[in-house]
């Protein structure tokens, strides 16, 4: 039986003194799964995303984290468990190795320990041939993304949440980006919801895709 | 104090007005368009420090421990409201609790000043106690307005990494110690500047008015060091507290960046 990681129930979001963006969306997601969002820009994609780390709060309805609502934990423990990545991603000052070891340091994290060989093992895995040393806000847009989310790995989140991860790549990167992705997911139990516009090239057959349209699901494959 | 002080007639106010008038005709001249606000200051100059003289006469008369804090309430609400006026951020209101931080450090470092340094008797005794606020909550003001700009400045610039530190696990304060940092360091640096430039590249204000009411210079430099590390330390303590505020008002229950 596979075991349920987040469950929504008739969960609304608006932003306070306006129009519902998002409308009793029921869904149940199980660990290791792979979700699609798809939809068109300003549909909400993003905004349902970060229902589930908290940068949103629904407006109405639950969401539940293995069976707890999300409102009942900390907010750190929410951030550890559930690491949201932007469509832009962001690059801090320093070199690759501080781009990838600054979570580290916080506190929610305390337990951690980055680990070098590691950093390197993903990031010849993402095609990244760079040193560590390199100048972080040297990188291209591209190369940057692929920071961004081995950033987010090696922080070993139970689920990543994805905005738009290829949207800076050419069609071959995104397509890398994406087997890596199916890979991981076969490779760990880490469960991806992946927002995206653009048409996707997984070929597993385990993935669902959504699509927001009217404030809503709808489920599409 | 000596008596004898020159008392500078009416007329010869007036006749300051000279170099005002100068003043609006250089910006008549270079199309600074700068005359309006010359003549709008000076009256507001007259008008407040009129009002001003008046109502110290009659507080100092009074020597009332409750008309003293009203007065100097009123200053402070002044202070606040001229911070809020010039810094506006309309996803954080911080106008009250940073006025309740701003009372709360004041009374307690002008009553400190009154009880154990000066040691006036009574502790509220106005000559002392509003001349001496007054230049706390000044500077204070400044700083404060200083800090708190900057920290929304700085938290609009860096909204994107601040997003990306909050959703990787960070808390509120670990994702904008740095803002956190600079936006009280600005306000504190012109403190600490007059603090060393103090004596070589200009007689304060308080020790001028000291020296020409008659008090030995050897009297007023005393009393100037006390109000310039008065207020190094008030300015920083009344930053800090209500920069923590501030802070705090930025982000929501759910750790979300309000600006």
């Amino acid at each position: 039986m596979p075991h349920t990681i987040l469950k929504l129930h008739d969960v609304s979001f608006n932003y306070p003194g306006e129009n519902t963006i998002l409308q009793d969306m029921n869904l149940e997601i199980n660990r290791n799964d792979l979700i699609i969002i798809k939809g068109e820009s300003g549909a909400g994609k993003s905004t349902f995303l970060q229902l589930f780390n908290r940068f949103c709060d629904s407006s109405k309805g639950r969401i539940l984290f293995h069976e707890k609502d999300l409102n009942k934990y900390k907010i750190d423990q929410i951030r550890r468990s559930l690491i949201y990545l932007p469509q832009l991603p962001v690059a801090i000052e320093g070199t690759i190795e501080k781009n990838l070891a600054f979570p580290f340091s916080f506190h929610s994290h305390k337990n951690k320990k980055f680990n070098p060989v590691k950093a390197r093992e993903w990031l010849d895995y993402f095609q990244l041939n760079l040193p560590l040393h390199h100048d972080g806000l040297k990188l291209s847009i591209g190369q940057k993304q692929r920071i961004a989310l081995i950033r987010s790995i090696l922080l070993e989140p139970e689920v990543l949440l994805l905005d738009e991860p290829g949207s800076a790549l050419d069609s071959n990167n995104k397509r890398l980006i994406e087997q890596k992705i199916e890979h991981i997911i076969d490779s760990t139990n880490v469960t991806v919801l992946m927002a995206t516009h653009s048409e996707v090239s997984f070929t597993g057959t385990h993935y669902r895709i959504l699509r927001l349209k009217d404030k809503n699901l709808m489920v599409e494959q | 104090m000596n008596s004898e002080i020159i008392n500078i007639s009416w007329l010869n106010v007036a006749v300051t007005t000279l170099l005002v008038i100068a003043a609006g005709i250089c910006s008549l001249l270079l199309k600074l368009r700068l005359e309006k606000d010359i003549v709008t200051g000076t009256i507001r100059a007259f008008v407040q420090l009129f009002l001003l003289g008046y109502v110290l006469k009659t507080v100092f008369a009074l020597n009332n421990p409750f008309i003293v804090f009203l007065l100097f309430s009123m200053m402070i609400y002044f202070a606040a409201s001229i911070i809020s006026g010039r810094v506006k951020e309309r996803s954080v209101p911080y106008f009250l609790p940073v006025l309740a931080s701003m009372f709360l450090s004041y009374i307690v470092i002008n009553t400190f000043v009154m009880t154990v340094i000066i040691q006036v008797k009574p502790w509220y005794k106005p000559v002392y106690f509003i001349p001496i606020g007054g230049m706390i909550i000044g500077n204070s003001m400044n700083a404060l307005a200083i800090a708190i700009h900057i920290w929304f400045e700085t938290l609009k610039k860096e909204r994107d990494r601040i997003g990306l530190y909050l959703s990787l696990g960070a808390t509120p304060e670990e994702s904008t110690s740095e803002n956190f940092k600079s936006a009280i360091k600005s306000g504190m640096i012109p403190s600490i500047n007059a603090l060393m430039s103090v004596g070589v590249v200009s007689i304060p204000g308080m020790m001028t008015g000291q020296i020409l009411a008659g008090v030995s210079p050897l009297i007023a430099i005393k009393y100037q060091i006390v109000i310039m590390l008065l207020l190094v330390g008030s300015t920083a303590l009344s930053t800090v507290f209500a920069m923590h505020i501030v802070r705090r008002l930025s982000f929501t229950t759910g750790q979300q960046l309000k600006v």
